[in-house]
């Protein structure tokens, strides 16, 4: 298995796991992702963000 | 205010929700139309509980969860363009999968929750978005359905409802950032 996601993946994690629990392996590399990726980092605050902006429409 | 003229400022916000999720005009003016009856019936019902916006807005998602089920397989989403989806996600990304422009940080965006011009320009990249895909993001976070709920209702695969919400959340956050963050940058 490839340890270091990119970019890319990391962004289709970020949405999968707003609707799924994600298996423990997956998840930790994401989070490693998260510690070496201040962008990725900020992108899933923002999609945290915009899930909580939608409920209040 | 009286609960009709209440009701009345509420009719264009409801219907367009509605008009978002069943996509057929005379359909939605029906349960809005219904809504708003079940709350004239029993007004007694709705007072004091909450805002009558937000007692109207519970009404009117069950009343859309209803017809939805009730149409079951009629409601046809067709398969996604897949390439042309993967051509535009593809252009956020460089070759080596990292971001092609980094998505900046956006300043106290919860401070955005308080302003009506934040959830007007947040209403607008929603209804930008195309059908298929902004019904698949507002069962999911707006009438709270799970994945599989929407795949059973709407006869789409889970891999494909997938692709739809990552499409919607990845365009939703580029159409706040250029259209609300980027003016406060």
């Amino acid at each position: 298995m490839k340890v270091e996601l990119d970019c890319k993946e990391v962004s289709r994690l970020i949405s999968e796991g707003l609707d799924q629990a994600m298996p423990a392996p997956e998840r930790a590399r994401l989070r490693y992702h998260f510690v070496i990726c201040q962008t990725c980092r900020t992108v899933d605050e923002q999609m945290k963000f915009l899930r909580r902006a939608v409920k209040e429409l | 205010m009286s609960i009709e003229a209440e009701l009345a400022q509420l009719h264009q916000p409801l219907l367009r929700f509605a008009m978002m999720q069943l996509r057929n005009e005379s359909i939605a003016e029906d349960v809005v139309s219904e809504t708003f009856l079940a709350i004239l019936e029993k007004p007694e019902s709705f007072e004091g509980r909450s805002s009558l916006r937000t007692y109207a807005t519970g009404i009117l998602k069950f009343k859309i969860i209803d017809v939805i089920r009730k149409r079951g397989r009629e409601v046809h989403i067709e398969p996604l363009d897949e390439q042309s989806m993967d051509d535009a996600m593809d252009a956020l990304f460089a070759k080596d999968g990292h971001w092609q422009d980094p998505p900046p940080v956006w300043q106290h965006p919860e401070k955005s929750l308080e302003q009506r011009q934040f959830f007007e320009v947040l209403q607008t990249c929603v209804d930008r978005l195309p059908a298929k895909v902004g019904r698949v993001f507002m069962m999911r976070e707006w009438l709270d359905k799970e994945v599989d709920e929407i795949c059973a209702e709407l006869g789409i695969t889970s891999s494909n409802c997938g692709v739809m919400l990552y499409r919607a959340r990845m365009r939703l956050r580029d159409c706040l950032d250029r259209n609300w963050f980027a003016g406060q940058r």
